[in-house]
């Protein structure tokens, strides 16, 4: 009974320890996530092109084509939220499927780090979207008020055309029983992908 | 018995094996490369142009002519080769118009052939948006008397897709100060533009050079430096430099001494001036000089001192023979630059003020009183009216702008005339009048006299420092 208040204590500790945390992120201008998001996101291209050092030549007999969705490549002047969307679901599958499986002649480093910065894009997202979403509750009424049909059939990017293209990824991987080939293969698309919304990222600068 | 025995060296063996296997297995996963790195490639733009650069590291290898073959990876395709590099003998070869995209990943083979037999094959996998180095743009710089402008050429068609988040910086350096200059370039990177970079200083050398920034990259190419000795400014037909514009001024007292022909018996009444700087001097041979000591009040640093030279002969001392001005020593920390002005007088006309009117100084004459204002020495433009004693003293008395050296008051006897220059009757003076107009006072109140001299034994009328 006399370690309770013991343990109460270290658990205040932490407490306060964790609110402290969690409220400086949360102070974080959305403005300011977007620049560490940024560099979060080129650190991690970064990591991924330095995982391998050579291409084998005879993994291209084995390369398909994953489909990344349509939507992000013909994107001019996207939704900056939808975008934020998809770029926070990007994020979670790409630490899913790297999480799966440890590669032995992969660099232990560069694959934790990869899954850190990925992690690290989600939270700054996440955190983003969650200021965009107070902020745009005043803003929908007039938005709708002043929707113009040509703006309604502008295509929004879907959640879960990303998830069938992540899943598709995975049951590459699966097919080919998580081969080197398979993994090179599914490091250069996930690169791909990333760099995609790397580019949007300029998007969200906010004016 | 001999069965257990056996099996028991059939299981050994077996697990000898399994591992062996599993270690020469697993070593061979444990290689990084896949393929021996005979090549060494390298892409860079250069001109907006990619060139894929290869060298071989075995450097024994001298294949004849080489094939550079490329794919994408985005979907199944085969490898093509790419044109203009079949069978070359060059070690590089121009992609502009094969890889058109930053998004792709190309992979390339290169095979390497003497004669008819390939000597080896070397593959390599290149994203232009991390794999791509930037080498820096041609340019030329012309340099002006405060500024330079910074011509840089782009080629006058650009690629559209080639178009990388690029930023152009400019650096500029001097005296081991390096600045950078990040222009905005409207548009696409393409044509002639040209920066001025301004606010120099005349007569420096300034060196350039330009490179490319990408977005986040920091490994960057720089351009060899090009240097100009930017040409002097503007000098003025007034024999004397341009002064800038007067914005400090120091506070110059000026004590007027008024000797007689008499050893001064070093009468004050009051405490002198605690400033004083010049020592006493006796004047000897028995001649009545006139000093102004002029030192400046406080710790001024100012580049030159503005001042309006009270005439120190007034009628109503009609025996005085000369003037003698001396400077006293500045402080060595802040030297004071005094440069002529050659414009019109712009000192003030504000009337003699005295600062110490409480202080009363009796001299042997009966006239006192010290007066402070701002003296501008550089445009110190004594005339000597003596009326009486000296015959025609009425040279205008120079002060050089080199006024780095005064006399020390305490050293009598240096009394360099480089500083001050007298000049005998006759001379004419080569200042404008304008300024001896502003500097002439012909209201100085008679009964200045100051106890604290400095004087310069002259003869013969002439004003010597």
């Amino acid at each position: 009974m006399s370690t309770k208040p013991d343990m109460i204590q270290k658990c205040l500790w932490l407490e306060i320890l964790m609110g402290i945390f969690i409220a400086g992120t949360l102070s974080l201008d959305c403005n300011l996530l977007n620049v560490h998001l940024r560099r979060v996101t080129w650190q991690n291209l970064r990591h991924l092109s330095s995982m391998s050092n050579s291409f084998p030549v005879e993994c291209l007999r084995e390369n398909i084509a994953f489909e990344l969705p349509q939507e992000f490549l013909q994107y001019t002047q996207p939704m900056k939220r939808d975008i934020k969307k998809a770029f926070y679901e990007m994020s979670l599958q790409a630490f899913n499927i790297f999480s799966q499986h440890t590669f032995k002649y992969w660099k232990e480093r560069h694959l934790k780090q990869i899954q850190i910065g990925l992690d690290q894009q989600a939270e700054y997202l996440n955190q983003c979207l969650e200021e965009d979403k107070n902020e745009n509750e005043d803003m929908k009424e007039m938005k709708e008020n002043e929707m113009k049909p040509s703006e309604a059939r502008v295509p929004q990017l879907s959640s879960l055309e990303l998830r069938r293209y992540f899943h598709r990824i995975d049951n590459f991987l699966k097919e080919k029983k998580y081969s080197d080939c398979a993994w090179e293969i599914v490091r250069v698309e996930i690169r791909r992908c990333l760099y995609y919304f790397y580019k949007f990222t300029a998007l969200f600068r906010r004016k | 018995m001999l069965l257990s025995q056996n099996a028991f060296i059939f299981r050994s063996l077996n697990l000898v094996l399994m591992v062996y296997i599993s270690l020469v297995f697993g070593i061979s996963y444990d290689s990084p490369d896949y393929t021996d790195e005979s090549c060494t490639f390298k892409i860079s733009l250069r001109n907006f142009r990619s060139i894929l650069s290869w060298e071989l590291k075995n450097h024994s290898i001298v294949p004849t002519h080489y094939t550079l073959l490329y794919t994408i990876m985005s979907k199944p395709e085969d490898l093509k080769v790419v044109k203009n590099c079949a069978n070359t003998t060059r070690s590089f070869c121009d992609l502009t118009d094969e890889w058109r995209s930053t998004h792709e990943a190309y992979v390339t083979v290169l095979e390497g052939f003497s004669g008819n037999t390939t000597l080896f094959s070397c593959s390599h996998n290149f994203w232009l948006a991390i794999d791509m180095s930037f080498e820096p743009p041609e340019f030329e710089i012309v340099g002006f008397t405060n500024h330079i402008n910074v011509m840089v050429k782009f080629p006058s068609i650009v690629e559209e897709e080639l178009q990388f988040d690029l930023s152009l910086v400019i650096e500029e350096q001097s005296e081991g100060i390096v600045k950078k200059h990040k222009p905005e370039i409207k548009g696409n990177m393409s044509g002639n533009f040209t920066y001025i970079i301004d606010k120099l200083i005349p007569n420096t050398n300034y060196c350039v050079s330009v490179y490319l920034e990408h977005s986040d990259e920091q490994a960057v190419i720089k351009s060899p430096l090009k240097c100009t000795l930017l040409p002097p400014g503007q000098e003025s037909a007034w024999p004397f430099p341009n002064l800038p514009p007067l914005e400090a001024m120091d506070m110059v007292e000026v004590i007027y001494i008024n000797r007689k022909k008499k050893v001064w018996d070093y009468n004050y009444d009051d405490e002198s001036d605690s400033d004083t700087e010049a020592a006493p001097r006796t004047s000897g041979g028995g001649y009545t000089m006139h000093g102004l000591t002029v030192r400046p009040l406080g710790q001024a640093s100012a580049t030159s001192t503005e001042s309006q030279l009270i005439d120190p002969e007034s009628e109503e001392e009609p025996d005085l023979p000369e003037v003698d001005v001396e400077l006293p020593t500045m402080p060595k920390d802040s030297p004071q630059q005094l440069e002529l002005l050659s414009g019109p007088c712009e000192r003030r006309k504000s009337p003699l003020q005295d600062p110490f009117p409480e202080e009363d100084y009796s001299s042997t004459e009966g006239s006192g009183g010290r007066i402070t204002f701002n003296v501008d020495l550089n445009s110190v433009f004594l005339r000597v009216l003596d009326d009486e004693d000296s015959d025609d003293l009425e040279a205008p008395l120079m002060l050089s702008s080199h006024l780095e050296e005064m006399v020390d008051p305490e050293d009598p006897d240096n009394v360099q005339s480089n500083h001050l220059l007298a000049s005998g009757e006759g001379t004419q003076p080569t200042f404008p009048s304008p300024s001896s107009e502003g500097l002439w006072s012909e209201d100085a109140p008679s009964d200045q006299s100051d106890t604290s001299e400095s004087d310069v034994d002259l003869g013969d009328g002439y004003i010597m420092r």
